[in-house]
C-alpha cells in the first residue's frame, strides 16, 4: 500500500513500497472518450460559482460603504521602515456592534489597531478606535471624540488593540465596552454625559484590570457563575515582545512573520464580575490551563453546549488545541473544565489541531444543541462540529466534509465569522472574512475574497459568487459583525478590514422571495446576563434554535438579538425559552416579521 | 502467392519483434514477453531472443525464468558474450544483490553504452526496494537525463522524492510524467490521491474521471472516487463505490477509514469500530484511523474505551513527532554512527512501521555489525514476530548487560 496518512507523517511514508515500485509500468489502456485533466492545481477562479439552491435573485448584499460615514481602517504599524514582520502586526482587529445611545439602532466600535514608534521604532503604540453613531438608513457619525474616547483616563493614548467586547457588565442597561491588546486591556463604562448623551469612561484601573494582560485577544462576555453579572473570558496570545522576535522565512529567503510556534502560548484570563464594579483575575484557580505549548487563543464563542443551560466556553487556539470549558461554577466560584480533546472539537478529523481563528456556534440540524464552527488557516478544513451531547455530557462529531464544507477547499485564512440565515429561508447559511496571517504567502494571495456558504439542510454549498460586488473582490480582512443595522430582520454585515477601509454591506436579500422572520431580544428583569439561553421557535411543525451567545466571530461583538427566518410560512406555532438557570418558559403573543423582547417570567412577548 | 504469404507472416514477426523492443523500453515486460515468445516460435536458435526473453521474464519478476533464457541464448552463442554479461549483471542487481555488479556496470554507463537506460532503470528500480533513497534518486536523475521524454523515469522520481518528504517536487515529476503518457495509470491515480490527501476533491476529481472513463470497474479508481464524493460532502454517492472497491480490495487502508468516517458521520458507530479496528490490526501506526475510532467509540458511548484509544493515539502522535524530527535531523546533516540510526529504525518499528524500520536497523548493522541498539530491536522483533530462527541470530550478538535492558 502506498498511502499517506497524514501530513504530519510524511517522513514515514514507505510502507509497501517494494510492492509499489514493480508495479510502477502503466496500465491504462487507450480511450477515445476521455479528456485529458489539467495536472497543475487550478487557480480557484470560479469554483464557489452560482450553486446555491433557492436563493432570491440578484445580489445578496450591497456594498454602502462609502456612502456610510464608516471609515475606520485598522492600522496593523507594518508600514514602518524597516518593517518588523512582528507577529503583532499579523492579528488585526474586530468590531462591536452595540446600541450604545438606547436609540434602538446598532452603533459601530472599531479597535484602532497600532503603530511603531520611538527609537529603532521599537515602541509598541496605539491608535484611537472609532465609535460610530448609527444615524438610520446605513448612514453613521463619527463620535469618537464626544463619548470621551480619543484618550484613555487622564488623556492616556491608546494601546496596541485588537478586539471589541460589548456588554452590560454591571447591569445598569446601557452596554458597555471592553477593548483588548498587547500588553493592555480598556474597560469603558457607558454614562451618561450630563448632557443627553452618553460617553465612554475608562474604569480599567478601578475594575481591576489594569494588570496581568500579556497579549489579550477576543473575548467574551458570560455569567459564568450564575449571579446574573457577566464574567468575561479573555483569550490570551504568544509571548511575543521585540526582546522574542526571531527571523523567520517560509521560502528559504524573504523575511515574514514568524508563525506562532515559534513562541510560547500564554494562558487565558478569567475575570470574575464581583459587582460594584470589580472584577478579579480567577484563570487559574478556574481550571485555565497554563500557557507554553498550549493557549495562543484567538477566538472565543460563550454558549450553553451541553444543555445545562449555563454558558459554557469554546476557544479557538492558534496551532494548538482548542478549547472547550464546560462550566462547573457555583455561584460566588468559577470553575471551567476543559474537555476539549475528549468531546471532539479541539482537533480536526485527522487529529490534527489547527491555526483557528474565527469561532460560532449554531442551529445545524434542529436538535437543540449548538454546533462549533470554526475558522482555520490556509491547507487546513474549516471545522464545523456537529454537537451530539447526551445526557449533558458533551461530545462533537468532526462535520466539515460530511456538510460539503470540504469542497471549498483549503486557500483561504479564515477569521471572522458567523451563522446567519441571509435570506429567511430557514437555515443558518455561513460567512467568513479571509486574509492572509502573513505577508508573503508562496502557495495564495495575502489579500482574499470572503467566503458565502448556502445551507440547505445542513448541507452546505459556496455561493460567495452570488454575494455581491465586495465579494468578487480581495481583501485582508480580519473581524466580521452580523448584525440588522436598519432593523428590517435582514442581517447586514460589516467587515473589519486591515489597511483598508472597513466594510458595510447591506442585506438586500431579504424580502425578495417573501420570506418571514421573526427576532427576539431575551432579557432578564433585572437586566442581567442571558448567554446560556436557548430561544425555540416552532413553524408549521418544524423547531429552530437560537442561542443567547457571549463572543463569537473574531475580535468581535455580533448583534446580540435573535433572528429566526421562517421561509414562507406565515404562522408561529410556539416560542419557547429554556434560560441559563435550566427553566423553560413559553412566550405568547409573538409576532411576524418585527423584533419582540422576550422577558423572563413574563411569559408574553413585548 | 505462397511467398507472399510466407513474407506477410515473416514481415508480422519482425513487427512483433519490433514492438517487444519497444515494450521493454517501455517498461511492459509482460507484454514483451508474449511478443517474444511468438518470435522464439520463429526463430528457436537466436540467442538474441532468449536474451530478450531474459530480460522480459527478470523485468516481469520471474528471475527463474530470466535465468533459464540467459543459459539458453549462452549455449547458442557457445560462450558468454559480453552482451550476455551484462545481462548477468542485470539479473543479479534484480535479484538483490546490488552493489558489486553496480561497480561493473558503472563501467559500461561511464562508456555510454547502447544498454544505459536498461542499466540505470535496473539500478534504480534496485535501489528503491532497498529503501536506498540517496542513490535511488541519482540513477533516476541519469536516467531522466538520458531519456528526457520517457514517462517512468519521471514517476519513479516522483515517487522517490515523496519518501524523501518532497511532496510539491513529487507532485510536479507526476505532473511531468503525465504530460509525456497521460495514460500512466500510476502516476495519475497517485495525483488524484495526493490531492485527496491534501483534502482538494474538486482538483482530484477530473484525474479520477479520466481514469474511470478509461477503466470503469477499477476498484482503486471507485475507492478514489468514493474518498473524492466524500470529501464533496455527497455520502450517498461515496457509500456505492467504496461498498464495490471494498470487494476487490477489502484491505485498502484509505477505502476503510473512509467508510468508517461514512459510519461514524451517520451515527453508525459499531460498524466503524470494526472496520477501524481491522485497520489498525493491519497498521497500527494509522493515526487518522485511531483518531476515528477515538470518536466512534465517543459516539458509541464507550467513554472509557475512548479515552484509552485517545491515551495511545497521544503516545504514538508524540513518538511520530520525535521518529520525525530525528529523520529530518538525518536528512539536513546525516550521521555515522550506527546508533543515530538504530533509534530510528527502533522507533519506526514501535510505530508499526516495519520495512522502514528494517532499513534503518540495517544501515546501522552495515555501520556497526555489533549495534547493540539494533540487535536488541531486531531480537525483540523477530521474536514477537515468531519468527525464533531470526531473532536468535540477533539474540546472540546481544550482550548480556543489554539483554538486562
Amino acid at each position: 500500500m502506498c498511502r499517506i496518512n497524514f501530513r504530519s507523517a510524511l517522513w514515514l511514508l514507505v510502507t509497501g513500497l517494494g510492492a509499489c515500485v514493480f508495479s510502477l509500468a502503466g496500465c491504462g489502456s487507450k480511450g477515445p472518450e476521455a479528456k485529458t485533466p489539467p495536472v497543475k492545481a487550478t487557480d480557484g477562479k470560479g469554483k464557489s460559482g452560482p450553486v446555491a439552491d433557492n436563493l432570491p435573485q440578484g445580489p445578496l448584499f450591497e456594498d454602502v460603504s462609502a456612502a456610510s460615514g464608516v471609515t475606520s481602517s485598522y492600522d496593523n504599524g507594518e508600514e514602518v521602515k524597516p518593517p518588523h514582520l512582528s507577529i503583532l502586526e499579523s492579528l488585526g482587529g474586530g468590531l462591536a456592534e452595540l446600541d450604545f445611545d438606547g436609540d434602538g439602532l446598532l452603533d459601530l466600535y472599531f479597535p484602532g489597531g497600532g503603530h511603531f514608534g520611538g527609537q529603532n521604532n521599537r515602541d509598541i503604540l496605539g491608535r484611537t478606535g472609532k465609535l460610530y453613531r448609527n444615524l438610520g438608513d446605513f448612514k453613521f457619525e463619527d463620535v469618537t471624540e464626544k463619548c470621551g474616547l480619543a484618550t484613555l483616563a487622564g488623556g492616556t493614548p491608546w494601546f496596541y488593540s485588537h478586539a471589541a467586547a460589548a456588554g452590560d457588565y454591571d447591569k445598569d442597561g446601557w452596554t458597555d465596552l471592553l477593548v483588548t491588546g498587547w500588553r493592555r486591556m480598556a474597560l469603558l463604562h457607558n454614562e451618561s454625559d450630563g448632557k443627553g448623551g452618553r460617553k465612554f469612561t475608562d474604569v480599567t484601573a478601578a475594575a481591576g484590570m489594569e494588570q496581568g494582560v500579556t497579549w489579550a485577544t477576543s473575548a467574551a462576555w458570560a455569567d459564568l457563575d450564575g449571579d446574573s453579572l457577566p464574567d468575561l473570558y479573555v483569550c490570551q496570545y504568544v509571548d511575543w515582545s521585540f526582546a522574542k522576535h526571531p527571523d523567520c522565512n517560509y521560502d528559504g529567503k524573504t523575511p515574514d512573520v514568524c508563525p506562532p510556534k515559534n513562541f510560547f502560548g500564554l494562558r487565558h484570563l478569567v475575570y470574575h464580575n464581583l459587582g460594584g464594579g470589580k472584577f478579579k483575575e480567577v484563570g487559574k484557580e478556574a481550571g485555565l490551563p497554563d500557557g507554553g505549548d498550549r493557549g495562543k487563543g484567538l477566538g472565543v464563542v460563550a454558549a450553553d453546549v451541553n444543555g445545562d443551560g449555563r454558558p459554557d466556553i469554546y476557544v479557538g487556539n492558534d496551532t494548538v488545541d482548542n478549547y472547550l470549558f464546560i462550566n462547573r461554577s457555583t455561584p460566588g466560584k468559577i470553575k471551567l473544565e476543559e474537555l476539549g480533546v475528549i468531546a471532539g472539537v479541539a482537533r480536526d478529523g485527522n487529529g490534527s489541531a489547527n491555526g483557528s481563528m474565527g469561532v460560532d456556534m449554531g442551529d445545524l440540524d434542529g436538535s437543540g444543541l449548538p454546533s462549533i464552527w470554526v475558522t482555520n488557516y490556509e491547507n487546513e478544513l474549516h471545522a464545523l462540529y456537529r454537537n451530539l451531547s447526551r445526557n449533558k455530557d458533551a461530545s462533537f462529531l468532526f462535520q466539515t466534509p460530511g456538510s460539503g464544507i470540504a469542497a471549498i477547499g483549503q486557500k483561504y485564512v479564515g477569521w471572522g465569522t458567523g451563522f446567519v440565515d441571509i435570506d429567511h429561508h430557514g437555515y443558518e447559511d455561513l460567512v467568513v472574512a479571509n486574509g492572509h496571517a502573513i505577508r508573503f504567502p508562496t502557495t495564495t494571495g495575502r489579500r482574499q475574497k470572503p467566503v458565502l456558504l448556502r445551507n440547505t439542510a445542513g448541507k452546505f454549498k459556496a455561493m460567495t459568487d452570488r454575494g455581491g460586488a465586495y465579494f468578487t473582490s480581495d481583501h485582508l480582512s480580519r473581524g466580521l459583525c452580523i448584525g440588522d443595522l436598519n432593523n428590517d430582520g435582514a442581517m447586514d454585515l460589516v467587515v473589519a478590514n486591515m489597511n483598508e477601509p472597513a466594510a458595510v454591506l447591506k442585506n438586500i436579500a431579504c424580502g425578495k422571495n417573501g420570506f418571514h422572520w421573526a427576532g427576539f431580544t431575551l432579557a432578564k428583569p433585572d437586566k442581567g446576563d442571558v448567554v446560556g439561553a436557548r430561544l425555540e421557535v416552532v413553524a408549521g411543525g418544524r423547531s429552530q434554535f437560537r442561542f443567547a451567545k457571549g463572543g463569537g466571530s473574531y475580535a468581535s461583538t455580533p448583534d446580540r438579538r435573535l433572528v429566526v427566518g421562517l421561509g414562507a410560512r406565515d404562522k408561529i406555532d410556539s416560542v419557547k425559552v429554556r434560560w441559563p438557570d435550566g427553566k423553560e418558559e413559553v412566550f405568547s403573543g409573538v409576532a411576524l416579521d418585527k423584533y419582540q423582547k422576550l422577558v423572563m417570567g413574563t411569559g408574553k412577548a413585548e | 502467392m505462397i511467398l507472399a504469404g510466407l513474407g506477410l507472416a515473416y514481415g508480422w514477426f519482425l513487427v512483433q519483434w519490433r514492438l517487444a523492443l519497444a515494450d521493454l523500453r517501455n517498461s511492459k515486460p509482460r507484454e514483451a514477453k508474449a511478443r517474444l515468445l511468438w518470435c522464439e516460435k520463429i526463430w528457436p536458435r537466436s540467442s538474441e531472443v532468449q536474451r530478450m526473453l531474459a530480460r522480459a521474464s527478470r523485468m516481469a519478476r520471474e528471475p527463474g525464468d530470466a535465468e533459464k533464457r540467459l543459459q539458453a541464448a549462452q549455449k547458442l552463442e557457445g560462450g558468454a558474450t559480453e552482451r550476455l554479461q551484462l545481462e548477468y549483471l542485470l539479473l543479479r542487481v534484480t535479484t538483490g544483490d546490488t552493489d558489486e555488479p553496480a561497480v561493473a556496470l558503472g563501467t559500461y554507463l561511464a562508456n555510454g553504452d547502447s544498454e544505459s537506460a536498461a542499466i540505470l532503470e535496473t539500478l534504480a528500480a534496485a535501489y528503491i526496494r532497498d529503501l536506498r533513497y540517496g542513490p535511488a534518486y541519482s540513477t533516476l536523475n541519469r536516467w531522466i537525463e538520458l531519456e528526457p521524454e520517457k514517462a517512468t523515469p519521471l514517476f519513479w522520481r516522483g515517487w522517490v522524492l515523496e519518501r524523501l518528504n518532497q511532496a510539491k517536487s513529487a507532485m510536479d515529476d507526476y505532473s511531468k510524467a503525465l504530460e509525456k503518457d497521460p495514460d500512466l495509470f500510476n502516476a495519475r491515480i497517485r495525483v488524484a490521491e495526493m490531492l485527496l490527501e491534501d483534502k482538494k476533491p474538486d482538483e482530484a476529481l477530473p484525474h479520477l474521471e479520466y481514469l474511470q472513463a478509461k477503466n470503469s470497474e477499477n476498484p482503486q479508481v471507485l475507492a478514489r472516487l468514493g474518498q473524492c464524493r466524500y470529501l464533496e460532502g455527497k455520502p450517498e454517492e461515496a457509500r456505492p463505490l467504496l461498498e464495490k472497491a471494498k470487494i476487490s480490495m477489502p484491505d485498502d487502508g484509505p477505502l476503510l477509514l473512509h467508510l468508517a468516517k461514512l459510519d461514524v458521520e451517520s451515527g453508525q458507530a459499531e460498524p466503524a469500530i470494526e472496520l477501524l479496528n481491522r485497520l489498525l490490526k493491519r497498521d497500527p501506526g494509522d493515526t487518522e484511523a485511531r483518531f476515528l475510532l477515538v470518536n466512534a467509540l465517543r459516539l458509541a458511548g464507550k467513554r472509557t474505551e475512548a479515552e484509552a484509544e485517545l491515551k495511545e493515539y497521544e503516545r504514538q502522535n508524540q513518538m511520530l513527532k520525535e521518529a520525525n524530527d530525528l529523520l529530518q535531523t538525518e536528512a539536513r546533516t546525516p550521521s555515522i554512527d550506527a546508533d543515530s540510526v538504530a533509534r530510528i529504525g527502533k522507533m519506526l518499528l514501535e510505530l508499526g512501521q516495519e520495512p522502514q524500520a528494517l532499513y534503518w536497523l540495517d544501515k546501522a548493522l552495515e555501520r556497526d555489525a555489533r549495534c547493540q541498539l539494533a540487535h536488541k530491536a531486531l531480537a525483540d522483533h523477530f521474536t514477537r514476530k515468531g519468527d525464533a530462527a531470526r531473532a536468535a541470530i540477533h539474540q546472540k550478538q546481544v550482550m548480556p548487560d543489554t539483554r538486562k535492558n
